[in-house]
Protein backbone atom coordinates (compact mmCIF):
# COMPACT_ATOMS: atom_id res chain seq x y z
CA UNK A 1 0.00 0.00 0.00
CA UNK A 2 1.39 3.43 -0.87
CA UNK A 3 2.27 5.74 1.93
CA UNK A 4 -0.74 7.82 2.41
CA UNK A 5 -2.00 10.32 4.93
CA UNK A 6 -5.74 9.88 5.41
CA UNK A 7 -6.00 12.55 8.02
CA UNK A 8 -4.56 15.13 5.63
CA UNK A 9 -7.03 14.16 2.90
CA UNK A 10 -9.97 14.19 5.25
CA UNK A 11 -8.91 17.56 6.63
CA UNK A 12 -8.84 18.95 3.10
CA UNK A 13 -12.20 17.59 2.01
CA UNK A 14 -14.22 18.05 5.18
CA UNK A 15 -14.32 21.85 5.19
CA UNK A 16 -15.54 21.91 1.57
CA UNK A 17 -18.26 19.37 2.22
CA UNK A 18 -19.13 21.11 5.45
CA UNK A 19 -19.48 24.41 3.61
CA UNK A 20 -21.91 22.93 1.07
CA UNK A 21 -23.88 21.03 3.67
CA UNK A 22 -24.28 23.92 6.09
CA UNK A 23 -25.01 26.59 3.48
CA UNK A 24 -28.35 28.22 4.23
CA UNK A 25 -29.20 28.29 0.53
CA UNK A 26 -28.50 24.59 0.00
CA UNK A 27 -30.28 23.60 3.19
CA UNK A 28 -33.21 25.82 2.27
CA UNK A 29 -33.65 24.17 -1.12
CA UNK A 30 -32.94 20.53 -0.26
CA UNK A 31 -34.63 20.80 3.15
CA UNK A 32 -37.76 22.18 1.50
CA UNK A 33 -37.76 19.55 -1.22
CA UNK A 34 -37.22 16.76 1.30
CA UNK A 35 -40.02 18.00 3.55
CA UNK A 36 -42.37 17.94 0.54
CA UNK A 37 -41.33 14.38 -0.28
CA UNK A 38 -44.47 12.74 1.16
CA UNK A 39 -46.49 14.72 -1.40
CA UNK A 40 -44.37 13.53 -4.32
CA UNK A 41 -44.66 9.96 -3.02
CA UNK A 42 -48.46 10.29 -2.80
CA UNK A 43 -48.52 11.43 -6.41
CA UNK A 44 -46.26 8.56 -7.40
CA UNK A 45 -48.49 5.98 -5.74
CA UNK A 46 -51.58 7.43 -7.36
CA UNK A 47 -49.83 7.04 -10.73
CA UNK A 48 -48.88 3.47 -9.90
CA UNK A 49 -52.44 2.51 -9.02
CA UNK A 50 -53.77 4.30 -12.06
CA UNK A 51 -51.42 2.46 -14.41
CA UNK A 52 -51.34 -1.12 -13.14
CA UNK A 53 -51.14 -3.04 -16.41
CA UNK A 54 -54.17 -5.25 -15.82
CA UNK A 55 -57.00 -4.56 -18.32
CA UNK A 56 -59.81 -5.82 -16.04
CA UNK A 57 -58.54 -3.67 -13.18
CA UNK A 58 -58.25 -0.64 -15.45
CA UNK A 59 -61.80 -1.06 -16.72
CA UNK A 60 -63.03 -1.45 -13.16
CA UNK A 61 -61.39 1.68 -11.73
CA UNK A 62 -62.55 3.67 -14.73
CA UNK A 63 -66.17 2.52 -14.37
CA UNK A 64 -66.54 3.21 -10.64
CA UNK A 65 -64.76 6.56 -10.77
CA UNK A 66 -61.59 5.57 -8.89
CA UNK A 67 -59.56 6.51 -11.96
CA UNK A 68 -61.01 10.02 -11.91
CA UNK A 69 -60.24 10.34 -8.20
CA UNK A 70 -56.65 9.20 -8.76
CA UNK A 71 -56.26 11.68 -11.61
CA UNK A 72 -57.48 14.47 -9.34
CA UNK A 73 -54.90 13.46 -6.72
CA UNK A 74 -52.19 13.47 -9.40
CA UNK A 75 -53.27 16.91 -10.55
CA UNK A 76 -52.70 18.35 -7.07
CA UNK A 77 -49.55 16.39 -6.24
CA UNK A 78 -47.34 15.53 -9.23
CA UNK A 79 -48.74 18.29 -11.44
CA UNK A 80 -48.72 20.79 -8.58
CA UNK A 81 -45.16 20.25 -7.39
CA UNK A 82 -43.88 23.71 -8.29
CA UNK A 83 -46.43 25.29 -5.95
CA UNK A 84 -45.71 22.80 -3.18
CA UNK A 85 -41.94 23.12 -3.49
CA UNK A 86 -42.21 26.91 -3.59
CA UNK A 87 -43.99 27.02 -0.24
CA UNK A 88 -41.81 24.31 1.33
CA UNK A 89 -38.51 25.83 0.19
CA UNK A 90 -39.47 29.33 1.34
CA UNK A 91 -40.45 27.91 4.72
CA UNK A 92 -37.28 25.93 5.10
CA UNK A 93 -35.12 28.84 3.93
CA UNK A 94 -36.88 31.15 6.38
CA UNK A 95 -36.21 28.68 9.18
CA UNK A 96 -32.51 28.75 8.31
CA UNK A 97 -32.65 32.47 9.07
CA UNK A 98 -34.84 32.00 12.16
CA UNK A 99 -37.76 33.75 10.50
CA UNK A 100 -41.45 32.84 10.39
CA UNK A 101 -41.66 29.80 8.09
CA UNK A 102 -45.43 29.93 7.60
CA UNK A 103 -45.53 33.58 6.66
CA UNK A 104 -42.61 33.28 4.25
CA UNK A 105 -44.26 30.20 2.74
CA UNK A 106 -47.47 32.11 2.11
CA UNK A 107 -45.52 35.04 0.72
CA UNK A 108 -43.75 32.71 -1.71
CA UNK A 109 -47.07 31.16 -2.72
CA UNK A 110 -48.49 34.58 -3.56
CA UNK A 111 -45.32 35.66 -5.35
CA UNK A 112 -45.39 32.46 -7.39
CA UNK A 113 -48.97 33.04 -8.54
CA UNK A 114 -48.21 36.69 -9.23
CA UNK A 115 -45.63 35.71 -11.85
CA UNK A 116 -47.80 32.89 -13.22
CA UNK A 117 -49.79 33.94 -16.30
CA UNK A 118 -53.57 34.12 -16.01
CA UNK A 119 -55.70 33.25 -19.03
CA UNK A 120 -59.33 33.77 -19.89
CA UNK A 121 -61.69 30.86 -20.38
CA UNK A 122 -64.02 30.74 -23.37
CA UNK A 123 -66.76 32.24 -21.26
CA UNK A 124 -64.45 35.06 -20.16
CA UNK A 125 -63.64 33.76 -16.70
CA UNK A 126 -60.06 34.30 -15.52
CA UNK A 127 -58.28 30.94 -15.13
CA UNK A 128 -54.82 29.83 -14.07
CA UNK A 129 -53.47 27.27 -16.54
CA UNK A 130 -51.89 24.27 -14.80
CA UNK A 131 -49.03 24.31 -17.33
CA UNK A 132 -46.50 25.95 -14.97
CA UNK A 133 -47.65 24.46 -11.68
CA UNK A 134 -45.89 21.11 -12.08
CA UNK A 135 -42.43 20.00 -13.18
CA UNK A 136 -41.90 22.82 -15.70
CA UNK A 137 -42.41 25.45 -13.00
CA UNK A 138 -40.08 24.00 -10.38
CA UNK A 139 -37.12 26.26 -11.11
CA UNK A 140 -39.28 29.37 -11.13
CA UNK A 141 -40.69 28.20 -7.82
CA UNK A 142 -37.17 27.84 -6.39
CA UNK A 143 -36.08 31.27 -7.64
CA UNK A 144 -39.27 33.00 -6.50
CA UNK A 145 -39.36 31.39 -3.06
CA UNK A 146 -35.70 32.15 -2.31
CA UNK A 147 -35.99 35.69 -3.61
CA UNK A 148 -39.26 36.57 -1.89
CA UNK A 149 -37.95 35.22 1.41
CA UNK A 150 -34.62 36.99 1.00
CA UNK A 151 -36.25 40.33 0.19
CA UNK A 152 -38.60 39.94 3.14
CA UNK A 153 -35.74 39.23 5.53
CA UNK A 154 -33.54 41.97 4.10
CA UNK A 155 -36.17 44.69 4.40
CA UNK A 156 -37.20 43.50 7.85
CA UNK A 157 -33.63 43.53 9.13
CA UNK A 158 -33.04 46.99 7.63
CA UNK A 159 -35.65 48.14 10.10
CA UNK A 160 -38.28 49.24 7.58
CA UNK A 161 -41.13 48.02 9.71
CA UNK A 162 -44.14 49.59 11.33
CA UNK A 163 -43.30 49.81 15.00
CA UNK A 164 -46.02 49.64 17.57
CA UNK A 165 -45.92 51.18 21.05
CA UNK A 166 -44.70 48.80 23.74
CA UNK A 167 -48.23 48.46 25.14
CA UNK A 168 -49.46 46.66 21.98
CA UNK A 169 -49.51 42.86 22.41
CA UNK A 170 -46.58 41.11 20.70
CA UNK A 171 -48.86 39.08 18.41
CA UNK A 172 -50.34 42.24 16.96
CA UNK A 173 -47.05 44.08 16.67
CA UNK A 174 -45.34 41.14 14.96
CA UNK A 175 -48.03 40.97 12.30
CA UNK A 176 -47.51 44.68 11.68
CA UNK A 177 -43.75 44.30 11.52
CA UNK A 178 -44.20 41.83 8.64
CA UNK A 179 -46.31 44.26 6.69
CA UNK A 180 -43.77 46.42 4.87
CA UNK A 181 -41.29 43.57 4.18
CA UNK A 182 -44.16 41.47 2.86
CA UNK A 183 -45.41 44.27 0.65
CA UNK A 184 -41.91 44.84 -0.70
CA UNK A 185 -41.69 41.24 -1.77
CA UNK A 186 -45.09 41.18 -3.47
CA UNK A 187 -44.58 44.50 -5.20
CA UNK A 188 -41.25 43.30 -6.54
CA UNK A 189 -42.85 40.26 -8.16
CA UNK A 190 -45.81 42.23 -9.43
CA UNK A 191 -43.28 44.48 -11.18
CA UNK A 192 -41.34 41.50 -12.49
CA UNK A 193 -44.54 40.00 -13.81
CA UNK A 194 -45.48 43.20 -15.65
CA UNK A 195 -41.99 43.60 -17.10
CA UNK A 196 -42.03 40.07 -18.49
CA UNK A 197 -45.32 40.61 -20.31
CA UNK A 198 -43.47 43.22 -22.38
CA UNK A 199 -40.80 40.70 -23.43
CA UNK A 200 -41.07 37.97 -26.07
CA UNK A 201 -41.27 35.43 -23.22
CA UNK A 202 -44.59 36.89 -22.00
CA UNK A 203 -43.96 35.59 -18.46
CA UNK A 204 -41.22 34.78 -15.98
CA UNK A 205 -41.92 31.03 -16.14
CA UNK A 206 -41.12 30.82 -19.83
CA UNK A 207 -37.92 32.78 -19.32
CA UNK A 208 -36.63 30.69 -16.39
CA UNK A 209 -37.67 27.47 -18.06
CA UNK A 210 -35.82 28.35 -21.27
CA UNK A 211 -32.71 29.92 -19.78
CA UNK A 212 -32.25 28.06 -16.50
CA UNK A 213 -34.19 24.83 -16.22
CA UNK A 214 -33.59 23.36 -19.69
CA UNK A 215 -29.85 24.19 -19.78
CA UNK A 216 -29.33 22.87 -16.23
CA UNK A 217 -31.23 19.68 -16.95
CA UNK A 218 -29.21 19.22 -20.10
CA UNK A 219 -25.97 19.84 -18.21
CA UNK A 220 -26.68 17.78 -15.13
CA UNK A 221 -29.05 15.16 -16.46
CA UNK A 222 -27.05 13.80 -19.37
CA UNK A 223 -25.44 10.42 -18.92
CA UNK A 224 -21.84 11.70 -18.94
CA UNK A 225 -22.50 14.13 -16.09
CA UNK A 226 -24.40 11.48 -14.19
CA UNK A 227 -21.53 9.03 -14.46
CA UNK A 228 -19.05 11.68 -13.32
CA UNK A 229 -21.28 12.76 -10.43
CA UNK A 230 -21.96 9.26 -9.13
CA UNK A 231 -18.32 8.27 -9.45
CA UNK A 232 -17.50 11.37 -7.43
CA UNK A 233 -20.10 10.24 -4.88
CA UNK A 234 -18.28 6.91 -4.54
CA UNK A 235 -14.95 8.73 -4.18
CA UNK A 236 -16.45 10.69 -1.30
CA UNK A 237 -17.76 7.47 0.26
CA UNK A 238 -14.22 6.14 -0.14
CA UNK A 239 -12.95 8.85 2.17
CA UNK A 240 -15.84 8.18 4.56
CA UNK A 241 -18.31 10.89 3.56
CA UNK A 242 -21.96 10.32 2.61
CA UNK A 243 -21.24 11.03 -1.06
CA UNK A 244 -24.77 10.52 -2.35
CA UNK A 245 -26.13 13.12 0.05
CA UNK A 246 -23.43 15.64 -0.84
CA UNK A 247 -24.08 15.25 -4.58
CA UNK A 248 -27.82 15.60 -4.09
CA UNK A 249 -27.44 18.74 -2.03
CA UNK A 250 -26.25 20.34 -5.27
CA UNK A 251 -28.21 18.56 -8.02
CA UNK A 252 -31.47 17.61 -6.30
CA UNK A 253 -33.51 20.39 -8.00
CA UNK A 254 -32.41 19.24 -11.46
CA UNK A 255 -33.12 15.58 -10.86
CA UNK A 256 -36.38 16.20 -9.03
CA UNK A 257 -37.66 18.38 -11.86
CA UNK A 258 -36.76 15.68 -14.39
CA UNK A 259 -38.56 13.01 -12.36
CA UNK A 260 -41.58 15.25 -11.92
CA UNK A 261 -41.96 15.67 -15.68
CA UNK A 262 -41.35 11.98 -16.19
CA UNK A 263 -44.01 11.05 -13.66
CA UNK A 264 -46.50 13.55 -15.08
CA UNK A 265 -46.10 11.97 -18.52
CA UNK A 266 -46.35 8.49 -17.03
CA UNK A 267 -49.53 9.42 -15.15
CA UNK A 268 -51.06 10.82 -18.31
CA UNK A 269 -50.06 7.76 -20.33
CA UNK A 270 -47.84 9.83 -22.62
CA UNK A 271 -44.37 8.89 -23.86
CA UNK A 272 -41.71 9.50 -21.21
CA UNK A 273 -39.40 12.49 -21.84
CA UNK A 274 -36.20 11.32 -20.08
CA UNK A 275 -34.00 8.25 -19.81
CA UNK A 276 -32.17 9.52 -16.74
CA UNK A 277 -33.23 11.28 -13.56
CA UNK A 278 -33.17 10.58 -9.85
CA UNK A 279 -35.32 7.46 -10.17
CA UNK A 280 -33.00 6.11 -12.89
CA UNK A 281 -29.84 6.56 -10.83
CA UNK A 282 -31.41 5.24 -7.68
CA UNK A 283 -32.92 2.17 -9.37
CA UNK A 284 -29.71 1.06 -11.03
CA UNK A 285 -27.03 1.96 -8.46
CA UNK A 286 -28.60 0.59 -5.29
CA UNK A 287 -26.19 0.40 -2.34
CA UNK A 288 -23.31 1.79 -4.34
CA UNK A 289 -23.53 -1.12 -6.81
CA UNK A 290 -21.99 -3.37 -4.17
CA UNK A 291 -24.83 -5.84 -3.58
CA UNK A 292 -22.81 -8.34 -5.60
CA UNK A 293 -19.98 -8.10 -3.10
CA UNK A 294 -22.24 -8.74 -0.12
CA UNK A 295 -23.52 -11.90 -1.85
CA UNK A 296 -19.97 -13.06 -2.58
CA UNK A 297 -19.09 -12.61 1.07
CA UNK A 298 -22.24 -14.38 2.19
CA UNK A 299 -21.90 -17.45 -0.04
CA UNK A 300 -18.25 -17.79 -1.03
CA UNK A 301 -16.16 -16.49 1.86
CA UNK A 302 -13.70 -18.91 3.45
CA UNK A 303 -12.40 -16.49 6.05
CA UNK A 304 -14.39 -15.86 9.19
CA UNK A 305 -14.02 -12.11 8.69
CA UNK A 306 -15.81 -11.99 5.34
CA UNK A 307 -18.38 -14.62 6.33
CA UNK A 308 -19.43 -12.42 9.23
CA UNK A 309 -19.48 -9.36 7.02
CA UNK A 310 -21.64 -11.17 4.49
CA UNK A 311 -24.22 -12.01 7.12
CA UNK A 312 -24.18 -8.48 8.40
CA UNK A 313 -24.28 -6.48 5.18
CA UNK A 314 -26.39 -8.44 2.68
CA UNK A 315 -29.89 -7.73 3.96
CA UNK A 316 -29.37 -3.99 4.54
CA UNK A 317 -27.72 -3.72 1.10
CA UNK A 318 -30.73 -5.37 -0.57
CA UNK A 319 -32.84 -2.64 1.00
CA UNK A 320 -30.51 0.06 -0.24
CA UNK A 321 -28.69 0.68 3.03
CA UNK A 322 -24.96 0.54 2.41
CA UNK A 323 -23.48 1.92 5.63
CA UNK A 324 -22.75 -1.48 7.24
CA UNK A 325 -20.85 -2.47 4.10
CA UNK A 326 -19.02 0.82 3.73
CA UNK A 327 -17.95 1.14 7.35
CA UNK A 328 -17.90 -2.48 8.44
CA UNK A 329 -15.69 -3.94 5.70
CA UNK A 330 -14.52 -1.11 5.73
CA UNK A 331 -14.51 0.38 2.26
CA UNK A 332 -13.21 3.67 3.60
CA UNK A 333 -9.56 4.11 2.57
CA UNK A 334 -9.48 0.42 1.65
CA UNK A 335 -7.32 0.14 -1.45
CA UNK A 336 -8.04 -3.54 -1.86
CA UNK A 337 -11.58 -2.74 -2.97
CA UNK A 338 -11.05 0.81 -4.19
CA UNK A 339 -11.32 0.09 -7.92
CA UNK A 340 -14.67 -1.73 -7.98
CA UNK A 341 -16.03 0.41 -5.15
CA UNK A 342 -15.36 3.65 -6.99
CA UNK A 343 -16.11 2.56 -10.57
CA UNK A 344 -18.89 -0.02 -10.31
CA UNK A 345 -21.56 2.70 -10.28
CA UNK A 346 -20.29 4.01 -13.59
CA UNK A 347 -20.44 0.51 -15.13
CA UNK A 348 -23.98 -0.02 -13.85
CA UNK A 349 -25.09 3.35 -15.21
CA UNK A 350 -23.58 2.73 -18.64
CA UNK A 351 -25.25 -0.67 -18.93
CA UNK A 352 -28.60 0.63 -17.70
CA UNK A 353 -28.45 3.63 -20.01
CA UNK A 354 -27.53 1.46 -22.99
CA UNK A 355 -30.27 -1.07 -22.27
CA UNK A 356 -32.84 1.71 -21.95
CA UNK A 357 -31.57 3.56 -24.99
CA UNK A 358 -31.90 0.59 -27.33
CA UNK A 359 -35.26 -0.26 -25.81
CA UNK A 360 -34.42 -3.53 -24.04
CA UNK A 361 -36.04 -2.08 -20.93
CA UNK A 362 -38.59 0.74 -20.75
CA UNK A 363 -37.68 4.11 -19.29
CA UNK A 364 -38.17 4.41 -15.51
CA UNK A 365 -41.49 6.01 -14.62
CA UNK A 366 -39.91 8.62 -12.35
CA UNK A 367 -41.44 7.20 -9.17
CA UNK A 368 -39.72 8.95 -6.26
CA UNK A 369 -37.09 6.62 -4.81
CA UNK A 370 -37.87 5.66 -1.22
CA UNK A 371 -34.99 4.45 0.94
CA UNK A 372 -35.81 1.04 2.34
CA UNK A 373 -37.68 -0.32 -0.67
CA UNK A 374 -35.80 -3.50 -1.62
CA UNK A 375 -34.19 -4.21 -4.97
CA UNK A 376 -36.56 -5.87 -7.52
CA UNK A 377 -39.60 -4.26 -5.85
CA UNK A 378 -38.04 -0.85 -6.46
CA UNK A 379 -37.56 -1.90 -10.08
CA UNK A 380 -41.13 -3.12 -10.53
CA UNK A 381 -42.40 0.12 -9.02
CA UNK A 382 -40.65 2.03 -11.80
CA UNK A 383 -43.21 0.63 -14.19
CA UNK A 384 -42.06 -2.75 -15.46
CA UNK A 385 -40.78 -6.16 -14.43
CA UNK A 386 -38.11 -5.71 -17.10
CA UNK A 387 -36.54 -2.96 -14.99
CA UNK A 388 -36.38 -5.38 -12.05
CA UNK A 389 -34.75 -7.98 -14.29
CA UNK A 390 -32.12 -5.45 -15.32
CA UNK A 391 -31.46 -4.76 -11.63
CA UNK A 392 -30.79 -8.47 -11.13
CA UNK A 393 -28.58 -8.61 -14.23
CA UNK A 394 -26.56 -5.71 -12.82
CA UNK A 395 -26.06 -7.62 -9.57
CA UNK A 396 -24.77 -10.54 -11.66
CA UNK A 397 -22.33 -8.19 -13.39
CA UNK A 398 -21.24 -6.99 -9.95
CA UNK A 399 -20.58 -10.60 -8.91
CA UNK A 400 -18.17 -10.99 -11.82
CA UNK A 401 -16.40 -7.68 -11.42
CA UNK A 402 -16.08 -7.86 -7.62
CA UNK A 403 -15.01 -11.50 -7.65
CA UNK A 404 -11.21 -11.20 -8.22
CA UNK A 405 -10.93 -8.41 -5.66
CA UNK A 406 -13.02 -10.32 -3.16
CA UNK A 407 -11.13 -13.56 -3.71
CA UNK A 408 -7.77 -11.95 -3.10
CA UNK A 409 -8.90 -10.22 0.10
CA UNK A 410 -10.68 -13.32 1.37
CA UNK A 411 -7.65 -15.52 0.76
CA UNK A 412 -5.40 -13.09 2.63
CA UNK A 413 -7.76 -12.99 5.59
CA UNK A 414 -8.16 -16.76 5.60
CA UNK A 415 -4.40 -17.22 5.70
CA UNK A 416 -4.07 -14.70 8.51
CA UNK A 417 -6.81 -16.39 10.51
CA UNK A 418 -5.21 -19.81 10.08
CA UNK A 419 -1.81 -18.57 11.12
CA UNK A 420 -3.42 -16.78 14.07
CA UNK A 421 -5.15 -19.90 15.41
CA UNK A 422 -2.05 -21.99 14.62
CA UNK A 423 0.02 -19.85 16.93
CA UNK A 424 -2.52 -19.96 19.71
CA UNK A 425 -2.93 -23.75 19.78
CA UNK B 1 -31.85 7.87 32.92
CA UNK B 2 -29.29 8.75 30.26
CA UNK B 3 -30.44 10.04 26.89
CA UNK B 4 -28.48 9.14 23.76
CA UNK B 5 -29.36 10.51 20.33
CA UNK B 6 -27.90 9.07 17.14
CA UNK B 7 -27.87 11.18 14.00
CA UNK B 8 -26.90 10.45 10.40
CA UNK B 9 -27.95 11.50 6.92
CA UNK B 10 -31.34 9.84 6.59
CA UNK B 11 -31.65 8.13 9.97
CA UNK B 12 -31.78 4.70 8.34
CA UNK B 13 -28.54 3.04 9.33
CA UNK B 14 -28.46 4.76 12.72
CA UNK B 15 -31.85 3.26 13.49
CA UNK B 16 -30.31 -0.18 12.96
CA UNK B 17 -27.53 0.68 15.38
CA UNK B 18 -30.11 2.11 17.78
CA UNK B 19 -31.90 -1.24 17.90
CA UNK B 20 -28.63 -3.04 18.65
CA UNK B 21 -27.75 -0.57 21.41
CA UNK B 22 -31.18 -0.85 22.99
CA UNK B 23 -30.82 -4.62 22.99
CA UNK B 24 -27.46 -4.40 24.70
CA UNK B 25 -28.76 -1.90 27.26
CA UNK B 26 -31.68 -4.18 28.08
CA UNK B 27 -29.42 -7.18 28.60
CA UNK B 28 -27.13 -5.25 30.86
CA UNK B 29 -30.05 -3.49 32.55
CA UNK B 30 -28.74 -0.01 31.93
CA UNK B 31 -31.24 2.79 32.22
CA UNK B 32 -30.86 4.61 28.90
CA UNK B 33 -33.15 6.06 26.27
CA UNK B 34 -31.72 5.80 22.74
CA UNK B 35 -33.25 7.44 19.68
CA UNK B 36 -32.11 7.94 16.08
CA UNK B 37 -32.99 10.64 13.56
CA UNK B 38 -31.65 12.51 10.53
CA UNK B 39 -29.22 15.28 11.45
CA UNK B 40 -31.61 17.81 9.89
CA UNK B 41 -34.35 16.83 12.36
CA UNK B 42 -32.15 17.18 15.41
CA UNK B 43 -32.04 20.97 15.00
CA UNK B 44 -35.69 21.18 15.94
CA UNK B 45 -35.73 18.21 18.30
CA UNK B 46 -36.98 19.20 21.73
CA UNK B 47 -36.34 16.06 23.79
CA UNK B 48 -33.51 15.71 26.24
CA UNK B 49 -30.08 14.59 25.00
CA UNK B 50 -27.00 13.83 27.07
CA UNK B 51 -24.87 12.27 24.37
CA UNK B 52 -25.13 13.11 20.67
CA UNK B 53 -23.52 10.50 18.43
CA UNK B 54 -22.83 11.14 14.73
CA UNK B 55 -22.68 8.46 12.07
CA UNK B 56 -19.19 8.45 10.51
CA UNK B 57 -20.64 9.46 7.14
CA UNK B 58 -21.41 12.93 8.50
CA UNK B 59 -18.25 13.31 10.57
CA UNK B 60 -17.56 16.54 8.68
CA UNK B 61 -20.26 18.14 10.85
CA UNK B 62 -18.52 17.19 14.09
CA UNK B 63 -16.86 20.54 14.77
CA UNK B 64 -20.01 22.53 14.06
CA UNK B 65 -22.20 20.36 16.23
CA UNK B 66 -19.62 20.28 19.01
CA UNK B 67 -19.44 24.05 19.02
CA UNK B 68 -23.21 24.32 19.05
CA UNK B 69 -24.20 21.70 21.59
CA UNK B 70 -21.31 21.25 24.02
CA UNK B 71 -22.08 24.59 25.71
CA UNK B 72 -25.55 23.14 26.36
CA UNK B 73 -23.95 20.28 28.24
CA UNK B 74 -24.38 17.70 25.47
CA UNK B 75 -21.40 15.44 24.75
CA UNK B 76 -20.79 15.16 21.01
CA UNK B 77 -18.83 12.35 19.36
CA UNK B 78 -18.52 10.46 16.08
CA UNK B 79 -19.17 6.72 16.29
CA UNK B 80 -16.10 4.64 15.53
CA UNK B 81 -16.28 3.67 11.86
CA UNK B 82 -15.86 -0.07 12.18
CA UNK B 83 -18.09 -0.31 15.26
CA UNK B 84 -20.69 1.52 13.23
CA UNK B 85 -20.35 -0.73 10.21
CA UNK B 86 -20.36 -3.90 12.28
CA UNK B 87 -23.36 -2.56 14.20
CA UNK B 88 -21.52 -3.25 17.44
CA UNK B 89 -24.22 -1.90 19.74
CA UNK B 90 -22.51 -2.99 22.92
CA UNK B 91 -19.25 -1.22 22.18
CA UNK B 92 -20.94 1.97 20.95
CA UNK B 93 -23.13 2.01 24.05
CA UNK B 94 -20.09 1.61 26.28
CA UNK B 95 -18.25 4.42 24.51
CA UNK B 96 -21.32 6.62 24.78
CA UNK B 97 -21.74 6.00 28.49
CA UNK B 98 -18.07 6.81 29.02
CA UNK B 99 -18.79 10.27 27.57
CA UNK B 100 -21.42 11.12 30.16
CA UNK B 101 -20.01 13.57 32.63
Amino acid sequence: MPKFDRKAITNKINPVVNKIQTSKLVNGITGGMMSAMPITILGAFAALFLNLPIPAYKAFIASVGIATALKTIIMFTTNFLAVIFGVAIAGSYAKQHDEDALFCGILALLSFFIVTPVALSETGLPIIPVQWLGGTGIFTAIVVSLLSTRVYIFIKRQGFTIKMPASVPPVVSSSFSSLIPGFASLILFAAVSVIFTATPFKNMHQFIYTFLQIPLQGMGGNIVSIILLWTLAQLLWFVGIHGTMVIYSVVLPIFTAMDAMQLAAYSAGESLPNITGRAFVSTYTMSGSAIGLTLLMLFFARSQQYKTLGKLTTVPALFGISEPLVFGTPMVFNFRFAIPFIFMNAISLVIAYGATYIGLVPRVAGITPITGVPIILSGIMEGSWKIAVLQVVLVAVQLIIWYPFFKKADRASYRLEKEGTGKQV
Amino acid sequence: MIYITLVCAAGMSTSMLMAKMQQSAKQRQIDVSIIAMPEEKFKTHNGKTDVLLLGPQISYLEDDLREKYEPQGISVAVVDMVDYGMMNGEKVLEDALALVK
